[in-house]
């Protein structure tokens, strides 16, 4: 058994004595001390997790890009297939679709398939909008993701209205890029025509050409190059093709 | 038997102390008046049970910081304020014997001892009180503490029952059955 202190008549401690030694701030100090640190707040847990979350989902989009690429070449590829095999708006839709992850990727060298001749479409079915392919949905990345594929009026590839694809400004990639030349090639209703053109203007010849036609004819775009404005660095691009409806 | 007084609220200053609650629950800055209130009571509540008074004043401050840390917890349903700020009471007091090796202590005046040969109907002789005081120190820890709380702090069945965590009429027959064996103790 554990020896216990006795103490017989052990001189009494007078209230005053005791009230002396109150000392409150002693007390809110021991108590602050006790307040669980910052790291094992629940709101701090909440924090790490949601930067977590963005973090993998933006290392997954990062890294899905390269694979994205190539599923916009075969897509490409798929295109220039007779359209009664592949409905157009499912082709518009997984185009859009890829154009949106393409969007918050920086510069990157392009890694598309070699085009291959073009045949011209007998039928064009009513090719989706500009409009389907903006993005609804807010993007994770809270910043405004920039461009990175060549365009002409916001239409990245398929059916462009005659308008938007003769419009004087061009091929477009962002702000940042100036593009500095191109290859053009089409099937007009007399000839096959290919030639290489300097900046990004789509020549006057090539407007009348196909409003002589008047036919939809597809025009493939190749070997787009452009040079950053800030850097100064030389940047390449993939082929894209637009089916200008007159 | 004269019984602890300050243990005996009325409605109104029953309800003030939870007004005084409230408010510290609220911002603990405002825990202020409740400590003021029970400081002393606490204090000697410890020392009681400990023979070194620095820690014991130490000892003091350790409960009320851990009353403020878990004044969210307490709630009046019957316990008063004070009953809930001696089980912390008690129970730091025990983390003090582990952690600080303080010795456990029994504070006894002559009075408490001359009552308690009364109540054992003996002769209130100094050999008897000696022998007394002697035995205190053979009880077992729970006996003692009722012992101390009831014959030395005159505390009620009730203020008993409530700081141990029992009934009234649990506390009774214990501390009965624990002045039975301090009798046993003596008559060896």
């Amino acid at each position: 058994m554990e020896k216990i202190n006795t103490i017989l008549d052990r001189k009494p401690i007078n209230s005053e004595y005791i009230n002396s030694k109150q000392d409150f701030n002693k007390v809110m100090n021991g108590f602050q001390k006790l307040k669980p640190p910052v790291y094992k707040q629940a709101w701090f847990y909440g924090a790490v997790g949601l930067a977590a979350v963005a973090m993998v989902f933006t290392a997954v989009s990062l890294t899905s890009t390269d694979d994205d690429k190539k599923i916009i070449a075969s897509a490409d590829v798929k295109k220039e297939a007779p359209l009664e095999q592949e409905p157009a708006e499912k082709t518009a839709v997984l185009v859009a679709d890829l154009s949106d992850q393409e969007e918050s990727v920086p510069e990157v060298e392009p890694v598309l398939a070699k085009s291959t001749l073009v045949k011209p479409a007998p039928v064009v079915e009513k090719p989706p909008t500009v409009e389907r392919r903006v993005v609804e949905e807010p993007p994770v990345v809270p910043e405004t993701p920039k461009i990175t594929q060549p365009h002409i009026a916001g239409v990245f590839g398929g059916a462009i209205e005659f308008a938007d694809f003769c419009d004087p400004v061009g091929i477009q990639v962002n702000k940042d890029i100036a593009i500095v030349e191109y290859t053009i090639h089409y099937m007009s209703c007399t000839q096959d025509v290919t030639f290489k053109m300097r900046g990004g203007k789509i020549p006057q010849g090539v407007c009348n050409e196909l409003r002589n036609c008047g036919e939809q004819i597809e025009i493939d775009f190749r070997n787009v190059k452009g040079y950053n404005k800030k850097t100064g660095k030389a940047v390449a691009f993939g082929n894209f093709s637009l089916v200008p409806i007159l | 038997m004269a019984v602890n007084p300050v243990y005996h609220q009325t409605d109104d200053r029953l309800q003030d102390e939870m007004m005084l609650i409230r408010r510290a629950k609220e911002d603990p800055e405002r825990f202020g008046p409740l400590y003021t209130k029970y400081h002393e009571q606490i204090f000697r509540y410890i020392y009681q049970r400990m023979d070194d008074e620095d820690l014991a004043f130490d000892v003091t401050s350790q409960v009320f910081i851990k009353a403020m840390k878990n004044l969210h917890k307490y709630e009046y349903r019957g316990v008063p304020f004070s009953s809930w700020l001696y089980r912390i009471a008690k129970s730091e007091l025990y983390q003090a014997f582990r952690d600080r090796k303080a010795r456990k202590t029994v504070s006894v005046e002559s009075m408490h001892l001359f009552e308690m040969i009364e109540e054992m109907e003996e002769d209130d002789s100094s050999g008897n009180k000696k022998k007394l005081f002697r035995c205190l120190s053979l009880l077992k820890d729970d006996d003692l503490q009722l012992i101390e709380m009831r014959y030395f702090e005159k505390r009620s069945y009730r203020e008993i029952g409530e700081i141990i965590e029992i009934t009234e009429n649990n506390a009774k027959v214990r501390t009965f059955r624990a002045l039975e064996r301090l009798k046993k103790l003596f008559m060896k």
